[in-house]
């Protein structure tokens, strides 16, 4: 990282909405400030290595069952732990991880989350009965079809917090009891605040 | 997005409670099976080396190929 500045909102185009924005400039949009955005500029790593950083991190999310830290993807693949550091901040920045305020560990891998949550997802795929947490009702539904299994997710009503259970068999969804999925922000304010999303 | 009961066929009761205690509007609201398709088409590849990010064309053609068509499904 050689240099950070505050730069006023208007002087880049608006963040791009949706998990599909790119971040361009140059510059790392890492946090939004009142009225400005937080920039880093720092060397890029190679497309190439972040997404073996991002391929990494779910291999060893699927297989160990948690979410693996900096340490342990930089140790895996024979990197520094802040080569992984920056990987996972432009991973962030182009809407592919979340990541954790000040630790800078990953939040959300999506579909699945690195910490507990109330959309617990359980799969039956070829590694066996497995248990995830899902970020949100569409998350959750995610984990089961990433894993390409059946599955379940336990999760309870949005209002009065009644238990509810949705069962994803052989590609077929059913809800008990029966349920509807509510999507309170539009799409192009997903990524304004995506915890709260 | 919230998973809600809906005691009725399609009953939003829950839903419009919940937004009444957020202050929030109503937003859109999916059947299982929209949210299922949805889930699945979004993220069946996304553990693959070569999955990437779809443009904002693409989205909205995977939106608009389960009905959801309205501005509130558009990124811009």
């Amino acid at each position: 990282m050689s240099s950070q500045a505050s730069v006023s909102r208007d002087v880049l185009p608006p963040t791009p909405p949706g998990p599909e924005g790119s971040n361009g400039n140059g510059l790392l949009r890492v946090q939004r400030v009142p009225g400005a955005w937080l920039c880093v500029r720092r060397t890029l790593m190679p497309a190439a290595f972040n997404n073996r950083v991002r391929v990494r991190l779910y291999e060893l999310f699927v297989e160990s069952g948690r979410c693996p830290s900096k340490a342990e993807i930089a140790a895996d693949l024979g990197r520094s732990d802040s080569d992984v550091a920056d990987a996972f901040h432009e991973l962030a920045a182009a809407h592919m991880l979340v990541l954790q305020p000040g630790s800078g560990e990953v939040l959300m891998a999506n579909p699945l989350s690195a910490v507990p949550t109330p959309f617990v997802v359980e799969t039956l795929s070829n590694i066996g009965p497995r248990s995830w947490y899902g970020n949100c009702i569409w998350d959750a539904l995610g984990v089961i079809a990433m894993m390409h299994s059946d599955g379940r997710v336990l999760a309870s009503c949005g209002c009065c917090g009644d238990s509810m259970t949705v069962t994803v068999r052989r590609g077929q969804v059913a809800c008990e009891p029966t349920g509807l999925v509510h999507f309170a922000l539009p799409a192009k304010k997903w990524w304004d605040d995506i915890v709260f999303n | 997005m919230l998973l809600f009961r809906s005691e009725e066929q399609r009953s939003e009761k829950h839903i419009e409670r919940w937004c009444k205690a957020w202050r929030l509007p109503h937003g859109a609201t999916l059947s299982m099976e929209q949210a299922w398709k949805l889930a699945d088409a979004w993220y069946r590849d996304r553990r693959s080396p070569d999955w990437r990010r779809r443009t904002v064309d693409e989205a909205h053609q995977l939106f608009a190929s389960l009905g959801l068509t309205s501005e509130f499904w558009r990124f811009s």
